[in-house]
């Protein structure tokens, strides 16, 4: 009798009657356990894992079967998503039982696999180029940073990166994008009250401090919500603490949000409290400044929260921070081909994604925020390191069928199809280096043309069938 | 047994020191309950997109854990110097190992510390921890029914009198991430905020933002929440002298407090720690004692994200200094 081992998330998961009846259909014995790192898999003629509950990508799969020494082809995902929400639907509870006996029957039959192990180029592009702090970071850290003087277009082959400019051309594993902030004021600052020349920005205030005389002054501290960084905030309680305390200034703080989300910021803003520092809550978009008549004074109003009626400040200096907002990066703008991923639209705000982008190979980093260098670099180290498992020829795109309408193109998350061939008998080919496995291709090919001959992308015959087709 | 580095605390913090240091140095990994930590309990608050809250780090981090030696329901009992290192004893064995590193994390604030806010007593009281583990686990549907939810920030954080005067740094942007999420779950759901300050930064700070305009945001820290006919009141003081509002449910964003593992290696290791009750931390990690580092939250709050940053900063600084 054959030995089946069922790997899942949490036993309660998973409704347990079906893989008894399934048991009894199939004359297989089944094993339910619980996921575990340790859990051995010897002894069994096949896995099933719960892809979903588990989140394991097909790759992490791979890499955690040659761990076990077991042969990753005998491992099945089980389309877990679509079961879950089908649960009691006695249709969808058919082909999820046709996914299992099918499944169970080709783990006998050898399949026309092979599972490569490729390793990217050892060599970065910084995009822009620009970031100077974090070319020489990953100099240090060992990694050959491609300089090109030129613009340059991108496009992909295998899993590396091949750059095209009018001079040369050259190969690179990875892609660190850089992103650029726009710093601006969140309020306007009229030209009479900049005349008069006190007011700047928080940076250029900090070398004041020393050469005047601060006493009985009143100095106002404009500080707007978002992407400040916390070194911005830390010198803002160092300088009004010193002022309010030694320096017996009167130092205002008008702040969207005051930020305290730091080790010994709470302690910090406490002190600045207890020296006189005023902070006060304002929505800055409805503050108006306008210069004394002697041009040596700016009037601050502003609406607090608690009171109904605006505020008048008579200010001596006022210091401002920026906002800044992230300007999205158009790496699609960059690219060669026509087509590109739809996986990279993330990038439009690189901000939100630090660590990897969900493309292979491109990394995103923050030029400001030199904390997050280490981290970068061991991402790039492992990323070269441990390289990328995949499996060839997984199937075939049957050129009789093709119709060449680019579906293929245009829903590969992963950008693996590519169109081959000469001018007339052009087809489309997938890139087996790219190709993740996930089977988008092939339950959206609206010409049946995809075979595939691995079976994880059988998952997506529930898709079919849920289409009707 | 010998290695390099000993890593106390089988969390996200911990797992990615020992991804750091793996290919050169032996690393073993000390863990007394289970490996993954507080991050592994959380779950994953995407709506169509991506919050970045970072808990599939950890997810990801726990994976990685089966590469190097994890000694798993270990306790340590006593600690020596031995030739510029450390001799440290368990129950079942004695390490020797040349560094140590703690990560042994902190825990959620327990909000029964805080009764009147009726955590445990009321039904529709929840923490936001519990919040996180709901959704890992069996989703949010029981707040399907429900119209009005408020949440109250900073339960057990920032608070001087109980020697709790820090920002757990966590807590806004989690409570937006969740409040989120139950508005794309249930769009008809009306979320009040009860705050000090929001505390957005990071990842996803504009999505967080945009967040904070769909909530509605009172600033006002609620002294107690009430039960009558069936409904939860909160109490606040508000303009008008005390002012009650009803609501559904109601979630306490809980802070973080230093973990008993925390607890028990200041005393064990004779660490300096903060008057919080956290490792002191002098600047990258490095502790009141030579040879022992920290990391993660077990020297203050910190999110996901930056405890593995700073965990991979020790990682290198060991690195650096074993060559």
């Amino acid at each position: 009798m054959k030995r089946i081992l069922w790997l899942c998330g949490k036993k309660g998961d998973f409704p347990l009657p079906f893989i008894q009846e399934m048991e009894e259909k199939t004359q297989v014995a089944i094993e339910v356990r619980e996921w575990e790192e340790d859990s051995s898999l010897q002894g069994y003629e096949g896995v099933f894992l719960l892809a979903d509950a588990l989140s394991l990508t097909f790759e992490e799969m791979i890499r955690f079967a040659f761990q076990k020494s077991f042969n990753p082809l005998k491992i099945r995902l089980f389309p877990w998503e679509e079961v879950k929400r089908l649960y009691g639907v006695p249709s969808a509870h058919k082909t999820w039982e046709r996914f299992f006996v099918e499944a169970l029957a080709t783990l006998n039959h050898p399949l026309p696999l092979s599972v490569v192990h490729h390793f990217p180029e050892r060599r970065v592009l910084l995009l822009p180029h620009s970031a100077e702090n974090l070319k020489q970071a990953l100099e240090q850290a060992g990694f050959v940073v491609a300089s090109p003087l030129e613009s340059v277009t991108i496009a992909r082959q295998g899993i590396n990166f091949s750059l095209y400019a009018p001079s040369f051309q050259t190969t690179v594993g990875a892609i660190v994008v850089v992103p650029e902030w726009q710093e601006e004021t969140p309020f306007l600052i009229p030209q009479e009250v900049e005349e008069t020349r006190k007011i700047l920005p928080l940076s250029s205030f900090s070398t004041l401090l020393l050469q005047r005389e601060w006493r009985k002054r009143t100095i106002v501290f404009l500080m707007p919500k978002g992407n400040q960084s916390k070194a911005e905030w830390r010198e803002t309680f160092r300088l009004t603490q010193e002022l309010a305390g030694e320096r017996k200034a009167r130092v205002w703080v008008l702040a969207e949000e005051v930020f305290v989300a730091g080790s010994s910021f709470e302690a910090m803003y406490r002190e600045a409290r207890g020296e006189g520092v005023i902070f006060e809550k304002v929505d800055l978009s409805k503050l108006s400044l306008r210069p004394s008549r002697d041009m040596r004074q700016i009037w601050v109003e502003f609406q607090s929260e608690r009171d109904a009626y605006p505020l008048r400040i008579q200010a001596d200096w006022v210091a401002y921070s920026y906002k800044r907002t992230c300007l999205p990066f158009l790496l699609p703008s960059l690219w060669k081909e026509p087509f590109f991923p739809s996986s990279l639209n993330d990038l439009e705000n690189p901000n939100l994604q630090s660590f990897a982008s969900s493309l292979r190979g491109i990394f995103v980093s923050s030029q400001y925020d030199e904390d997050d260098f280490p981290s970068l670099l061991q991402s790039l180290e492992s990323y070269f390191r441990e390289g990328i498992f995949s499996l060839s020829s997984g199937g075939t795109v049957d050129e009789e069928k093709c119709v060449l309408c680019l579906t293929c193109m245009r829903t590969c998350p992963w950008k693996a199809v590519e169109i081959d061939g000469k001018t007339r008998g052009k087809k489309a080919k997938i890139n087996w280096e790219q190709c993740h496995l996930c089977g988008m291709c092939f339950a959206f090919c609206p010409a049946s043309a995809i075979v595939v001959n691995s079976l994880p992308q059988r998952d997506f015959l529930f898709i079919r069938d849920l289409r009707g087709e | 047994m010998k290695c390099d580095a000993l890593i106390i605390g089988g969390g996200v913090a911990g797992l990615a020191v020992a991804e750091t240091l793996l290919p050169s140095l032996q690393v073993t990994v000390l863990e007394e309950e289970r490996l993954g930590g507080l991050a592994w309990q959380l779950g994953c608050k995407a709506t169509t997109e991506c919050l970045a809250c970072g808990v599939c780090r950890s997810l990801e981090m726990k994976r990685k854990a089966s590469r190097f030696p994890v000694l798993l329901g270990e306790r340590i009992t006593t600690v020596e110097r031995q030739n510029g290192g450390f001799k440290i004893t368990t129950q079942k064995r004695a390490i020797e190992t040349r560094f140590v590193v703690i990560a042994t994390g902190a825990s959620p604030f327990p909000p029964q510390r805080m009764p009147q806010f009726g955590f445990g007593t009321l039904k529709w009281v929840y923490s936001g921890f519990d919040l996180e583990k709901k959704l890992n686990r069996e989703g949010l549907n029981e707040f399907a029914p429900f119209h009005e939810i408020a949440f109250i920030q900073c339960v057990g954080s920032r608070n001087f009198q109980e020697k709790r005067g820090y920002c757990s740094q966590v807590c806004c942007r989690y409570a937006l991430r969740l409040a989120e999420n139950l508005l794309f779950r249930f769009p008809h759901l009306h979320i009040d905020f009860y705050y000090m300050d929001l505390q957005v930064f990071g990842k996803k700070s504009e999505k967080l933002w945009e967040t904070s305009e769909k909530v509605k945001l009172i600033r006002n820290l609620p002294f107690a929440a009430e039960e009558g006919n069936g409904k939860l009141s909160v109490v606040f003081e508000g303009e008008r002298g005390v002012s009650r509002e009803k609501y559904d449910a109601i979630i306490l964003s809980v802070g973080m407090i230093p973990s008993s593992g925390t607890k028990r290696m200041v005393e064990l290791l004779h660490l300096t720690s903060t008057v919080e009750g956290f490792i002191k931390d002098y600047g990258g990690g490095v502790t009141s004692q030579e040879g022992i580092l920290v990391c993660g939250t077990a020297s203050g709050p910190k999110d996901i994200e930056t405890s593995t940053r700073e965990a991979r900063m020790v990682g290198e600084k060991i690195k650096r200094m074993e060559n």
